[in-house]
């Protein structure tokens, strides 16, 4: 069972409207250029110039919300269930 | 919320099954009139700034301080209800801040949570009307003589509170109204002439409990100047609490939704269910991408402002506790207190939310947390609004340093932190008016605008103007009433279009919960207000509806804008807001020639949307 995705709401519409994907993955990395391979008009809204994801999005992998320097080393297995979450809030 | 009209069946409602109670308190004479007005649509049930603006029509004044202008106090409909973060009130007046270039005041709102709203629910004070002027230093003490008997309004002495900080005032309120909950005023509000920024503070349970500082805000407008100039530093709202009754199933499953849903999890802390650490966690979002405020607006292209980084603070020798608003369970307080001897939270130092950090720290040149607590409290005890007194210091900073021959403030400099804390004080205790005035007024009179950084006289949160052209569309607060703030970071769209359909078809949709009396960081889908209103009120209401009174409600706000003269030209942005800052790692699209079509597309809509709704 390959890696299951789900973005954040808003960016639904760069995706045909769709949130939730299954992807093969063994990276946080390999699974958003997967993505955004998919969906090409995603790429500009999670990924800067070097294909890192941005700073005001977070990754949660099983339920735990990553650091940065967890994202680097996890290696993703199948039925993995990450989500991509902004941390930008207002008020 | 308002009263069935007797009928008391269950069926399904509408709004002239519901009468609200409206106080009308002439201060001058004391004069006290209730009345049961039924309710003539769903704005008047809902209450809010939905009624509040109704009200408000044709009462529009010179002078916003005018004895004879109208301040009114109200609830929404969720207020002091068991629905989770339903604790707001509301002030509205024609402000002393928000102004139309040609001069006068306009009318905005300001809404702050903590238990006092509660207790106005608990008293069946749906909404206060206050005209007039109190001979001296009053206290309004809302009260019954006894159980079931209606809510009576004594006018007190309040000599005793004059010159006292928020704190101190509700601490001494505390103490002589033990089962009461307290709207006051700081020495800012008391010096309302001087000071046009002066909020209101709602006491909070943890702040009566623990003795600290922990009032909860209406900020923005001057609400704080609009009591003062009424001689009213405090309102007391003084009744036991309810017994609680059983919790509709309904209430009672959205409750658990705000609590742990995806609604509120941005603004709650990490090890609750994932939360995103609430606003504070903007710096380490906006920071890296120079998207966020510092020196005026201007991002420096460096790690200045890393050490202010919540992670950073955490390393130092302090606790911070996720704390709540009453019964709420987001927990979006960020409470920052002295690690003591034990490893544990020890003396309370500050609530550290995104907006008064920025502008009270990095937008003003300070990169010292403790430095950043100390002028977030002060400014929060002498009670003025954080948003309005940092842009404001931080303009005048920033005319000093292109003026270093003519400067202003006692030669006020960013970073000078010891400074800055006596003009912060100068400034609340009446003693500046200069800076007190505002950004707009000052910026005028110093013939300097282009980095003034408001519209419409309100001064920005802390969100670049130069990513946000949705701005001057706000009809309070910048980004609590036009949700535009964070498009151009999460959408990376630059098309007039999209940015026309932004402000004109959603923005606004961010102004339900300000006449529904929750918070907008339950992050309720109109589908579970919907339900929400349902359960509460046994009104149907398809989600179009309550749409469409979210926009009339909007339409109402710039309808009283132009009813005070508002023209074109007051919905311009300051022009250096257009200049090309490259270090924002963010499209540059907001030049003059993008904002001078958008604004005549907006403009154009809202006039046709004004006749649509029969408000022109």
């Amino acid at each position: 069972m390959p890696t299951k995705l789900q973005i954040p709401p808003r960016l639904a519409r760069y995706a045909a409207g769709q949130r939730s994907f299954e992807l093969p993955a063994s990276s946080i990395d390999e699974l958003v250029r997967g993505l955004c391979d998919m969906h090409a008009d995603l790429r500009a809204r999670l990924v800067d110039d070097q294909g890192k994801l941005y700073s005001y999005l977070a990754v949660i992998f099983n339920e735990k919300q990553l650091s940065p320097a967890e994202l680097n080393d996890l290696r993703l297995s199948d039925g993995d269930h990450v989500e991509i979450v902004t941390l930008a809030s207002g008020g | 919320m308002p009263a069935e009209d007797g009928n008391g069946s269950s069926a399904t409602k509408s709004y002239a099954d519901f009468q609200f109670q409206r106080f009308h308190l002439e201060l001058t004479s004391e004069n006290v009139r209730a009345e049961a007005v039924t309710c003539e649509d769903y704005e008047d049930v809902f209450g809010g700034i939905a009624r509040g603006f109704k009200y408000l029509q044709g009462k529009a004044v010179d002078d916003a301080h005018d004895p004879e202008a109208s301040l009114v106090m109200n609830l929404g409909l969720f207020s002091g209800t068991d629905f989770m973060t339903g604790l707001r009130t509301y002030f509205l007046a024609y402000s002393p801040l928000k102004r139309s270039r040609a001069g006068k005041p306009s009318a905005m709102w300001s809404a702050g949570s903590g238990k006092f709203g509660t207790k106005l629910r608990y008293l069946d004070v749906d909404e206060v009307i206050m005209t007039g002027r109190c001979a001296g230093p009053t206290i309004i003490h809302i009260h019954r003589s006894g159980e079931g008997s209606p809510p009576q309004f004594e006018f007190l002495d309040a000599s005793d509170l004059v010159g006292l900080l928020i704190n101190d005032k509700v601490q001494n309120l505390h103490k002589r109204f033990p089962d009461a909950h307290f709207a006051v005023i700081g020495p800012a509000g008391e010096h309302y002439e001087q000071v046009r920024y002066a909020a209101v503070g709602l006491s909070t349970e943890n702040q009566l409990k623990s003795g600290d500082p922990k009032a909860r805000y209406c900020g923005r407008g001057g609400m704080g100047g609009m009591l003062g100039s009424k001689n009213v530093l405090a309102i007391v709202a003084d009744t036991p609490d309810r017994r609680g009754g059983k919790l509709h199933p309904q209430i009672k499953e959205l409750n658990q939704e705000i609590a742990r849903g995806e609604g509120s999890r941005r603004f709650r802390d990490a090890k609750k269910g994932n939360g995103g650490g609430g606003t504070w966690a903007n710096y380490q979002a906006l920071n890296p991408l120079r998207a966020m405020p510092e020196m005026n607006f201007v991002p420096t292209d460096g790690d200045l402002s890393v050490p202010l980084h919540r992670p950073n603070v955490e390393q130092g020798p302090y606790v911070i506790k996720d704390e709540s608003c009453f019964r709420c369970g987001i927990s979006c307080h960020k409470n920052v207190y002295d690690k003591n001897e034990e490893g544990k939270a020890g003396q309370f130092r500050a609530k550290l939310d995104y907006e008064p950090l920025n502008l009270l720290a990095s937008n003003i040149g300070i990169f010292d947390i403790d430095q950043a607590m100390e002028l977030v409290e002060q400014v929060d005890n002498l009670g003025m609004d954080s948003i309005s007194c940092g842009t404001t210091l931080s303009y005048a900073m920033e005319y000093n340093r292109r003026n270093p021959d003519s400067m202003i403030a006692d030669g006020l400099t960013y970073g000078d932190y010891a400074k800055t804390r006596d003009i912060i004080d100068q400034i609340g205790t009446g003693q500046l008016e200069l800076l007190g005035q505002g950004t707009m007024r000052l910026s005028e009179q110093l013939n300097a605008t282009g980095y003034a950084m408001h519209c419409k006289g309100v001064e920005f949160p802390a969100y670049l103007p130069q990513t946000n052209p949705g701005y001057p569309w706000a009809i309070a607060g910048g980004h609590m009433s036009m949700r535009t703030m964070f498009l151009l970071l999460l959408e990376r769209e630059t098309g007039l279009d999209y940015w026309v359909d932004a402000i004109t078809s959603k923005g606004w949709m961010t102004l339900r919960d300000d006449f529904l009396g929750v918070c907008k960081f339950a992050g309720m889908t109109n589908d579970h207000m919907c339900t929400a209103i349902s359960s509460l009120a046994s009104i149907r209401l398809e989600v179009p509806e309550l749409e469409h009174i979210v926009r009339r409600t909007f339409l109402r706000g710039i309808q009283l804008e132009h009813e005070v003269g508002f023209t074109d030209e007051d919905y311009d942005m300051p022009a250096e807001v257009h200049d090309e800052y490259p270090q924002i790692d963010l499209p540059h699209f907001n030049t003059v020639e993008f904002f001078t079509q958008l604004k005549q597309r907006v403009n154009g809509r809202i006039r046709e949307m004004l006749v649509e709704e029969g408000l022109n």
